[in-house]
């Protein structure tokens, strides 16, 4: 996380030192202003309060953490699998990656966002990038979220560390248990992560239990690394994660099985006197297998598998360039292949099996180029230039799925084929020691996705709906600005942002009186089409302060935003104002917590997409903890109470309005070495 | 299906060819077929063999004559076929006869030593109450004499059922024969549907002014797919369409025939 007072004590620096030391803060300040930046530590506590804020405790999933940032929402089917939401932009719209990796769900329900695939304990950081500045990842209109692996760490001064921590919690009555150590030799590292999470039902705010909400799931990673010269460092990653009986209370099936598999291997080279700097080569490979599950649903009309698989492989190479004048140029190149297909066998009583491909095999390939040019202007100005070229290749594989999709009048024999051209321009004006603003825009377009396009009668539970792909698809564009001010002293920073994207070709689902339903049950069929455009809004804030020597920290944040499509109905899961403030007072080794969440009423609905007026909650959460220094360990107790009031409450972005767990108090014991 | 048989024979003749030259080995024309029975017409000096794909079932089946000269033994390229299914049914000790509808040989020329025509079977016929029969009846080329031989026909239930028998409002009785050109697979399928009307009990006249409209459905789910192709009617009883397919299971393709403002409904049952 940039630091704000840093800077701001850079600042004051600037009057007696060199510009040069002045523009390394400017930097981290751009930084702060372009970037959404939280650090995970699994091994040490962060010095960083903000971190605290956004990492409630050890055991805090990735979607615990996501949950909390300005700017991000999730869409929730279940208690985990929840889908993040950039500013209004989703699935597509937005690049989710893993350490740079391209990596897809294999669900055709979308109940496998890549983001389930990793843990906290594994992860060093959350990047996010929103809009325009995200391209660097890929071609995107909403953004991108990195979720950066942690690496192992190379000190010869502590061999092995680590940590394990272990937690309960009550309302789901859900234990969790992690562990991380770090082995070093004075060239070479291992990392080691895992965690073990097993949940039952949850009990809601009115004290009955969530049928279908449970969950189980280990995840293990290794990262090794080598030192193979003094600049230069070779390193290998790989990520397993195995999630079971993953209930999905809003939704009429569970998930089975949900199983990644990430490898890669990286190279990076860093050398500040050669013209190529921060030269990072990986390549990489991944796999996901997810199987849909309604074996325990006592309703069923007729049981069905739905299994589905996504691989992937790529490489990106990237570097600096040496500074040339006013320019610092970075570059980056990158490729990946990606194949998913999924099924569908029902078993109907007395009858043949069906069988039917949700997605036909499919591939997308895509190979991109990223420049960036940063240009220091002056000494309180400076401008960013941002351009991606993307050359994308889609096309459906097997034969069935050829003539599967024939049958709603599209030849897919032929691939398709596009150049996605992505630009972004950000200046940035240090107004004072106290004001940065920073302003950003741009012209993005994304590529359709897998479903969009080639989704054959995927079940849609909001609407009601079947949806099918339409491989006709424009691409979706945007013309996304944005406004960041931060205001920064030593003891409080604000940072407000206001954005806005102009969305054309805006990807949607519309009802096909002429298609027939599919699912029994279901009200009809909808197909993606490019309606004419769509336009999102919002703005965030986020206020620190910390008080009485740093004993105080406040946190304060808000998020707000609007979405309209071109006849001016509110765009499906745009969530409500939502409010977040957190107190916590720190002395030494005790740490006490309250926090409030307040959510508003979202009327701004899309009763099409089958929502509703969501009403308004507010929530209390407390949460305390004590360290005991041990000689060579520490000992860290924590107890907190989520829900206070045991509130009966459903975001907006909770499909079905299922309630979300009442009051849940949680233990955990963290033993750091 | 004359083009496919064209198809098939160009074909065969072209690997013929290039096998003759390759290892002077010629494509067998029965290749994939299987003899039904056999029988001498006398008066001609011919021997008659009847093939077909696979063992007949009810319903439209393709079939093959093969003519022989019974004194050389050798194959007849040249003649004009007619041929006659007939039911012999025994009930009580009484007797009688019917016929069913028939799609005769095109031309006098064998088509790759084989005459191709088809009949539509209307019920099983393998025991000894039900028999059915092929009355053949051939004028070689160069003869005036003409000769008729009856060759036997097992005839087994086909099941899903693929013929309809049906009675329309005006009295006329219909024959409604389906059969896919190839197995029904996801995805587009070539739909012919052959429909005849009863004369008399022994002969069966193409019905070419019907209109139909065809509604596939999975009973299992009750759904249906999109962009059906409503057979129209092409010669000799045939209409063709496209029904298409979303998945595997169990399809009703339900049928309407429409006449001067009169519906007729009937449906075929298929599994893949």
């Amino acid at each position: 996380m940039c630091n704000s007072f840093q800077f701001v004590m850079a600042i004051v620096m600037v009057l007696s030192t060199s510009t040069a030391m002045a523009q390394t803060q400017q930097d981290s300040v751009i930084r702060e202003l372009s970037l959404k930046e939280i650090e995970i530590h699994s091994m040490r506590k962060s010095k960083q309060p903000k971190t605290n804020f956004y990492q409630s405790s050890m055991l805090a999933s990735t979607e615990d953490i996501l949950a909390r940032v300005e700017g991000v929402n999730l869409i929730r089917r279940g208690p985990i699998g929840m889908e993040p939401v950039l500013r209004g932009f989703s699935a597509g719209q937005i690049n989710v990656v893993i350490d740079g990796m391209r990596i897809f769900g294999a669900c055709t329900d979308k109940m496998d966002p890549v983001t389930i695939y990793t843990e906290p304990v594994n992860l060093k950081s959350i990047d996010i990038k929103y809009g325009g500045d995200g391209i660097g990842m890929g071609a995107t209109i909403g953004g991108t979220l990195n979720l950066k692996l942690a690496d192992a760490l190379i000190d010869s001064n502590a061999r092995f560390t680590g940590s394990l921590a272990s937690g309960y919690y009550s309302a789901a009555t859900a234990v969790q248990n992690a562990v991380v150590m770090n082995y070093s030799e004075k060239k070479w590292a291992i990392r080691f992560s895992g965690v073990y999470r097993k949940g039952g039902d949850y009990k809601d705010g009115r004290n009955e239990k969530v049928d279908f909400s449970q969950y189980g799931k280990v995840n293990t990673s290794v990262s090794g690394k080598y030192l193979l010269s003094k600049n230069s460092t070779i390193k290998a990653d790989f990520l397993l994660d195995d999630g079971w009986n993953i209930g999905f209370p809003a939704l009429p099936m569970d998930v089975g099985y949900a199983k990644a598999r990430i490898a890669s291997v990286t190279y990076e080279r860093n050398n500040s006197s050669e013209f190529l700097q921060e030269l990072e080569a990986k390549i990489y490979a991944n796999s996901v297998r997810h199987a849909m599950d309604d074996t325990q649903r006592p309703a069923t009309v007729m049981h069905m598998d739905m299994p589905g698989q996504s691989h992937t492989m790529g490489a990106f190479l990237q570097f600096r360039l040496q500074r040339m004048g006013i320019h610092a140029i970075r570059v980056k190149s990158d490729f990946y292949y990606n194949s998913v297909h999924a099924d569908m066998t029902m078993y109907p009583k007395d009858a043949a099996p069906m069988f039917m491909l949700t997605w036909p095999k499919n591939h997308q390939m895509v190979a991109g180029l990223f420049v960036e040019d940063e240009m220091y202007l002056s000494n309180n100005s400076r401008l960013g230039l941002k351009l991606r070229i993307e050359a994308a290749n889609a096309k459906v594989t097997d034969e069935m799925g050829q003539d599967q999709f024939s049958v709603l009048g599209y030849d897919v024999h032929g691939p398709v084929n596009r150049i996605l051209k992505n630009a972004n321009i950000s200046y940035t004006r240090f107004l004072s020691s106290m004001f940065t603003v920073y302003l950003s825009t741009g012209f993005n377009e994304r590529f359709p996705t897998t479903s969009e396009r080639y989704g054959f009668y995927l079940f849609n539970q909001m609407d009601n709906h079947d949806y099918v792909g339409n491989p006709l698809l424009k691409n979706e564009q945007a013309w996304n600005a944005e406004f960041n001010l931060l205001c920064a002293t030593k003891d409080w920073s604000w940072k407000l942002s206001a954005f806005s994207s102009q969305v054309a070709h805006y990807i949607m689902g519309r009802t096909q009186p002429d298609l027939s339903v599919m699912t029994i049950g279901v009200s009809g069929v909808r197909s993606y089409e490019n309606i004419p455009s769509a336009r999102l809004f919002g703005a965030e804030s986020s206020f620190n302060y910390q008080l009485l020597n740093r004993h105080l920290i406040f946190n304060n944040t808000w998020k707000w935003l609007r979405g309209k499509d071109n006849e001016n109905t509110p765009l499906p899961l745009i969530s409500p104002l939502k409010i977040m403030t957190s107190v916590r007072f720190q002395h030494r080794a005790l740490f006490f917590q309250v926090e409030n969440e307040i959510s508003s009423k979202q009327s701004e609905i899309n009763v099409d997409f089958g929502e509703s007026v969501s009403p308004a909650y507010t929530l209390f959460h407390i949460r305390t903890g004590y360290g005991i220094v041990m000689k060579r360990h520490k000992l860290d107790f924590s107890l907190g109470i989520e829900n206070l009031l045991n509130k009966a409450y459903a975001d907006h972005l909770d499909w079905g309005a299922t309630l979300r767990p009442g009051r849940n108090i949680y233990g955990l014991l963290t033993l750091k070495f | 299906m004359k083009k496919i048989y064209a198809f098939v024979f160009l074909l065969a003749f072209l690997t013929a060819c290039k096998k003759d030259v390759d290892n002077k080995n010629i494509t067998d024309p029965k290749e994939g077929l299987q003899k039904i029975s056999e029988a001498y017409a006398p008066g001609v000096s011919t021997k008659i063999e009847l093939w077909a794909k696979s063992s007949l079932t009810t319903g439209f089946n393709q079939l093959f004559v093969a003519l022989y000269d019974s004194v050389s033994n050798e194959t007849i390229t040249k003649a004009e076929v007619k041929v006659l299914p007939v039911m012999d049914m025994e009930m009580n000790g009484m007797y009688m006869s019917h016929s069913a509808p028939s799609v005769q040989p095109e031309s006098d020329r064998a088509e790759n030593t084989l005459f191709p025509f088809a009949a539509v079977f209307t019920m099983p016929g393998n025991t000894d109450q039900n028999k059915w029969s092929l009355e053949v009846t051939i004028k070689r080329d160069g003869q005036n004499k003409t000769g008729t031989a009856r060759l036997a026909a097992e005839v087994g239930p086909s099941s899903p059922e693929r013929v309809k028998m049906l009675t329309t409002a005006e009295g006329d009785k219909l024959v409604v024969a389906y059969f896919f050109p190839i197995n029904p697979k996801i995805g587009i399928n070539e739909l012919e549907m052959i429909i005849y009307r009863q004369q008399d009990k022994m002969s069966f006249l193409p019905a070419d002014n019907y209109l139909l409209t065809i509604t596939p459905e999975m009973p299992a789910m009750g759904h249906g797919s999109p962009n059906n192709v409503n057979p129209v009617y092409t010669k000799n009883g045939y209409y063709k369409g496209k029904v298409n397919f979303t998945m595997t299971g169990d399809w009703r393709i339900n049928l309407d025939l429409a006449k001067a403002g009169q519906k007729n409904t009937t449906f075929f049952d298929l599994t893949f």
